[in-house]
C-alpha cells in the first residue's frame, strides 16, 4: 500500500503517533468510576466464575484496544490517501511509463516546478505504487530508455537522465500487450496514443510570450539582399508587456517594447542593411513568462560576396539570364553549350537544358538535363509530377514555396544506389525533383529534375529566392540550415561544432550518423571538409509555444491523483472506521466491550 | 410516651409497635402450646397430679381430692418461665449500604421484636455484632425497658467486617440461657453464614433468621465500566457491568438467599427474608406466622 499524500516514512510516523495516542487514551479511559457496594461477595463469586470459564472475558480488554487502535489508524491513515492497485485488480503485467518529451514540458508551473518535474514525480509515484512484474520507461522520441526490469534504481536513474527535447516525436511501440501503460503528458504536442494507454496529465495553465518565427531570408528586392522576419505571440490569458531585442554579431541592436494581447501575433519584417553578416539573436522578455525555450531564437545573415557565375544555356528563354544579371552579388557570363569549357575564374555554373559529361570543377546548378554519371541516375520520365514534399529548412529551399508548382514533365531519378550523399529537398510521390549534393567528393551541386521550359517554376515568386539561395549556398555563405530543438544531424565528416558564443559542442554517433543534441536555441557552426555549415536550432513553433493549448480533456486524461482516486482506499477505510465506531458504540452500550 | 426523644423511633413507629403488640396476643394464643415450659413448678397452669412425698410443699396439696378419695395428691403446675430472647443485629459496614440502609431497617425490626418481647415479659437481650460483639444490652424485661432498648438500638453504628461465627462464639461462651436467638443481618459474611448460625444452633438456641437486603443489593442499578469497592474490606475490582452481568448478579443474589433459606429449613431455623423497601410491620407479621417468636 502506498500513499498519495504521504511518504511511507510519514505514514509510519503518523501510524506510530496515532497508536501511541490511542494507547494513552485507552488506558486513561480505563480509570473506572468507583462505586461502593455493600459487599462484593456476590460480585466476586460471579466474576471469578465467569473469568474462569470465559475466553471472551480474558480477551475482551485487548479486543477493545485492538478495535480502538484499528479505528484510529483507519482514520489517520485515510488522511494519507492510501491506494493499492494490485489488490483490486489482481496480478498485473509489466508497467510501462512513457514520458512526453515535448519541449512544452519545460513550462514552469505555479509551484515553481516544471511540467517535466511533475511528470518525473508522478512516474516515481506510479512505479512505487505498482507491484507489476517489471517496469520500463520510454519517451516520445520513440526510445525505450530501460529494458523491462524490476530494478527501481535503474529506472530512477534512467528517468533522471531524461530531458524534454524537440525533434520528431512518436509514441513508442509497446513490447508487452499485457503491460499497463501510462503516458504522462501535458497534451500540448499530441502524439497518437493507443486507446489502452492511460493518460496522466501534468498540464497546468501558464503564461508565455514566445518567438514563433525568426528567419533571415533572401530578399532580392532589398538593398542588402536579405531580410529578417520576426513573429512574437502572447499565449497568456491576459495582455503582456514585452520587450523584443534583436542583436547581431557586429553589435547592432534593435529594441522594441510591445503590449501584446492574448494570442495576437506581432510580426515585423526588417531590412538587414544595417546588420553585418554573421549570427543574429533575438530575445523576448515578458514578466511571468513560464516557458523560456521560445524566448530566444537565432539565425544567420550571410556575408555578402560577389560570385562569378557562368550560365550555360542555349535557351531562348532569357528569364534565367535576366534574373542572374539583376542579382547584386552575381557577375554573370553566358556561354552556349558548344562553347562550354571549365573556367577557373568562375565561382559557379548554371546549366540550363545542357549538362557536360564531366563534372565541372565548380559548384553547379543544373536544370532539366541529366543522363551523365555525375548527376543522379535517370531511369525514365514522369508526366505532370506534383511536388508533395519539400524541405524548407535546407538553405536552398528556405522561403521557396513550391507546393503549387506546375511541371509538365520531369525525369524519374533513382537514388537507391546513391553513394554521393545527395539530399532530396523536393519530391513528388514518384520521384525526387530537386536534389542537392553537399560536395563530399566534389563541388556542390543542385539538380532540378525538370526543365524550366517544362514548368512554371521560373514565374514563381520563389524562383529568384531559390536562385539566390543556391548561389549563396555555393559560396559557402548561404543561409543557415534551420532545425528545431533536439537531435541535429550533421555531415558525416564534421570535425568540430561550435555554438555562437564559441564553445565547442561534442557530437555523437547515432545509427551511424553524426549528431548534436540541441537542448536550447542556438546557432551552431560545423566545420566539414573545410567548409562552414551554419545550423540554427530554434523552438519557433506556434504549436509548441502555445503551452495552454492542450489536447488533454477530462475524458482523455486525468491527473494521477484522479486516476489513483479510483483505487484509493480512504473511502473504504473511513467507511470501515465508521462501521467499527458504530459496532463499538453498540457493544459498548451493551457492555460487551470496554 | 416521649418516643421522639430517641432517634429513628417516632410516634408513628410506636403506634405501629402497639398495633403489633396487640396482634401478637392473637398470635400468641395460637402458638401457646409450643411455647409452654416443660419444667413443672409454680406456674398458674395445672399440669398433673402426683402422690405426696415428704418434703413437698403443702401449698400444692389438693385437699378436695383428699376429702373425696382420702389420698394426698399434689397438684402439679407448669412453671412459667420468661423466654430469653437474644436479638443479634449485624452492625458490619455492609449493613450501612442502601437507602434506607439495612442497619436502619434492622433497627426497626429489632425494635419491634424487642418491644413485643418486653411486652410479653420476656428477657430481651440486644447484641450488636460484626467481627465480634460490638456492644451488648443486658437482658431487659417489661415494657418499661423499651426506651433503653431503643436507645441502645439508635446508638448502633455500622463498621467493620462481618465475622458472625466469632461473634456468636464469643456470645455463647458467656454461658447464656438457651433462648430465642433472632439474627438480623444481610448475611454477607466472607466466612460463610452457615458457621455463625451453626454456632447458635450448637448451643441449643432456637434461631430465627431475618435476612435483610437493601433494594440496591437486589437490583444494583449500575452499569458501565466500574471499579466496585467492597464497603467492608475496601477491596476493589474493575468490572464492566453489562446487562448480562447484572442478570447473573441478580440470579446469584436469589441463589444466595435460597441457600440461606435452605440452610434454615435443614436445621429447623426460623427464616424470613426482606428488602429494605418492604414495610417492616408486614415483616414482623411474617415473623409471627413462623410461630417461634411468640409463646
Amino acid at each position: 500500500m502506498s500513499f498519495v499524500a504521504l511518504s511511507m516514512t510519514q505514514a509510519l510516523l503518523l501510524a506510530a503517533l496515532t497508536a501511541g495516542a490511542v494507547l494513552v487514551l485507552f488506558f486513561l479511559k480505563l480509570r473506572h468510576r468507583r462505586v461502593v457496594v455493600g459487599s462484593s461477595l456476590l460480585w466476586q463469586r460471579i466474576l471469578d466464575h465467569r473469568d474462569s470459564v470465559s475466553l471472551w472475558e480474558k480477551l475482551r480488554r485487548w479486543i477493545s484496544l485492538a478495535v480502538a487502535l484499528t479505528i484510529a489508524l483507519l482514520i489517520a491513515l485515510a488522511l494519507g490517501r492510501p491506494y493499492f492497485i494490485g489488490t483490486f485488480e489482481g496480478p498485473i503485467g509489466p508497467v510501462i511509463v512513457v514520458l512526453d518529451t515535448s519541449p512544452s514540458m519545460e513550462t514552469r508551473t505555479a509551484s515553481g516546478q516544471t511540467r517535466w518535474d511533475l511528470a518525473v514525480d508522478e512516474t516515481e509515484l506510479i512505479l512505487s505504487s505498482h507491484s507489476g512484474s517489471g517496469f520500463m520507461v520510454a519517451d516520445t522520441s520513440g526510445r525505450v530508455l530501460t529494458l523491462l526490469t524490476e530494478d527501481r534504481n535503474e529506472i530512477s536513474s534512467a528517468i533522471r537522465r531524461m530531458r524534454p527535447f524537440g525533434g520528431t516525436r512518436k509514441f513508442p511501440t509497446i513490447p508487452e500487450e499485457s503491460a499497463r501503460v501510462y503516458f504522462i503528458t501535458d497534451g500540448v504536442d499530441p502524439v497518437e496514443v493507443p486507446e489502452s494507454v492511460t493518460r496522466v496529465s501534468v498540464f497546468e495553465s501558464a503564461d508565455n510570450v514566445g518567438i514563433t518565427a525568426f528567419d533571415v531570408q533572401v530578399d532580392p528586392t532589398s538593398q542588402s539582399g536579405y531580410m529578417a522576419y520576426l513573429e512574437v505571440v502572447n499565449y497568456s490569458d491576459e495582455a503582456k508587456d514585452a520587450r523584443v531585442l534583436l542583436s547581431g554579431v557586429g553589435g547592432q541592436r534593435l529594441t522594441q517594447d510591445l503590449i501584446l494581447n492574448p494570442e495576437e501575433p506581432w510580426s515585423i519584417s526588417l531590412d538587414l542593411a544595417d546588420f553585418q553578416g554573421g549570427g543574429m539573436r533575438v530575445s523576448v522578455q515578458a514578466p511571468g513568462d513560464a516557458f523560456t525555450l521560445d524566448d530566444v531564437a537565432f539565425s544567420y545573415l550571410p556575408t555578402p560576396t560577389n560570385n562569378q557565375v557562368t550560365l550555360v544555356t542555349d535557351s531562348v528563354n532569357g528569364y534565367l539570364e535576366t534574373l542572374l544579371e539583376l542579382s547584386p552579388r552575381v557577375e554573370l557570363s553566358v556561354v552556349r553549350p558548344a562553347d562550354f569549357e571549365n573556367d577557373p575564374s568562375t565561382d559557379a555554373y548554371v546549366f540550363e537544358s545542357f549538362v557536360p559529361d564531366e563534372s565541372p570543377t565548380r559548384p553547379s546548378l543544373v536544370f532539366g538535363s541529366g543522363g551523365v554519371d555525375w548527376l543522379p541516375n535517370q531511369i525514365g520520365n514522369q508526366v505532370e509530377p506534383v511536388i508533395t514534399t519539400w524541405n524548407e529548412d535546407h538553405p536552398v529551399m528556405q522561403s521557396v514555396p513550391v507546393y503549387d508548382l506546375k511541371i509538365d514533365e520531369s525525369q524519374i531519378l533513382d537514388l537507391s544506389n546513391d553513394s554521393e550523399g545527395r539530399t532530396v529537398v523536393a519530391a513528388s510521390e514518384e520521384t525526387p525533383l530537386i536534389v542537392v549534393q553537399s560536395g563530399m567528393t566534389g563541388p556542390r551541386t543542385v539538380f532540378v529534375a525538370f526543365d524550366l521550359a517544362a514548368s512554371d517554376f521560373a514565374f514563381h515568386l520563389g524562383f529568384p529566392i531559390f536562385v539566390e539561395n543556391v548561389m549563396a549556398w555555393f559560396s559557402g555563405e548561404g543561409l543557415a540550415e534551420r532545425h528545431s530543438l533536439g537531435a541535429i544531424e550533421l555531415p558525416p565528416d564534421t570535425t568540430s561544432v561550435t555554438r555562437l558564443d564559441g564553445t565547442e559542442v561534442s557530437t555523437e554517433i547515432r545509427f551511424g550518423r553524426q549528431v548534436i543534441e540541441a537542448t536550447e536555441a542556438d546557432l551552431y557552426t560545423a566545420i566539414s571538409e573545410g567548409r562552414r555549415i551554419r545550423v540554427t536550432a530554434n523552438l519557433t513553433d506556434s504549436r509548441l509555444s502555445n503551452v495552454n493549448q492542450t489536447s488533454i480533456t477530462s475524458d482523455s486524461g486525468l491527473g494521477l491523483d484522479m486516476i489513483l482516486a479510483g483505487n484509493e482506499l480512504w473511502s473504504f477505510m473511513l467507511f470501515a472506521a465508521l462501521l467499527l465506531v458504530g459496532l463499538e458504540w453498540w457493544t459498548y452500550n451493551r457492555r460487551i466491550t470496554l | 410516651m416521649p418516643t421522639t426523644a430517641i432517634a429513628g423511633f417516632d410516634e408513628h413507629f410506636m403506634r405501629k409497635l402497639e398495633y403489633l403488640a396487640l396482634v401478637s396476643k392473637r398470635f400468641s394464643g395460637q402458638f401457646k402450646a409450643e411455647r409452654r415450659a416443660k419444667k413443672l413448678g409454680s406456674g398458674l397452669e395445672f399440669a398433673d397430679y402426683r402422690g405426696y412425698v415428704p418434703g413437698d410443699d403443702f401449698r400444692y396439696l389438693d385437699w378436695k381430692t383428699y376429702l373425696r378419695l382420702g389420698k394426698l395428691l399434689l397438684r402439679l403446675y407448669e412453671e412459667e418461665q420468661d423466654l430469653p430472647i437474644y436479638v443479634f443485629v449485624d452492625c458490619s459496614q455492609s449493613m450501612n449500604y442502601g437507602s434506607p440502609s439495612k442497619l436502619e431497617y434492622a433497627r426497626k425490626v429489632a425494635a419491634a421484636l424487642c418491644y413485643i418481647g418486653l411486652a410479653n415479659l420476656d428477657r430481651v437481650t440486644v447484641v450488636a455484632y460484626a467481627e465480634g460483639i460490638q456492644r451488648e444490652l443486658s437482658p431487659q424485661r417489661g415494657k418499661g425497658q423499651v426506651f433503653r432498648v431503643f436507645e441502645f438500638l439508635s446508638e448502633m453504628e455500622a463498621g467493620g467486617e462481618t465475622h458472625a461465627k466469632e461473634a456468636f462464639k464469643l456470645f455463647c461462651a458467656g454461658n447464656r440461657r438457651r433462648g430465642l436467638a433472632v439474627v438480623i443481618s444481610d448475611f454477607f459474611d466472607p466466612n460463610g453464614f452457615e458457621r455463625g448460625l451453626n454456632m447458635l444452633h450448637y448451643f441449643k438456641h432456637d434461631v430465627f433468621v431475618v435476612q435483610v437486603a437493601a433494594h440496591e443489593d437486589v437490583d444494583p442499578g449500575i452499569s458501565g465500566q466500574l471499579q466496585l469497592v467492597d464497603s467492608e474490606s475496601r477491596i476493589s475490582r474493575d468490572v464492566a457491568v453489562t446487562p448480562e452481568l447484572l442478570k447473573a448478579y441478580k440470579k446469584e443474589m436469589t441463589r444466595f438467599s435460597d441457600e440461606l433459606g435452605h440452610h434454615c429449613v435443614k436445621y429447623r431455623l426460623g427464616y424470613v427474608r426482606t428488602v429494605t423497601d418492604f414495610p417492616f410491620e408486614d415483616l414482623i407479621l411474617q415473623v409471627f406466622r413462623q410461630g417461634r417468636f411468640l409463646k
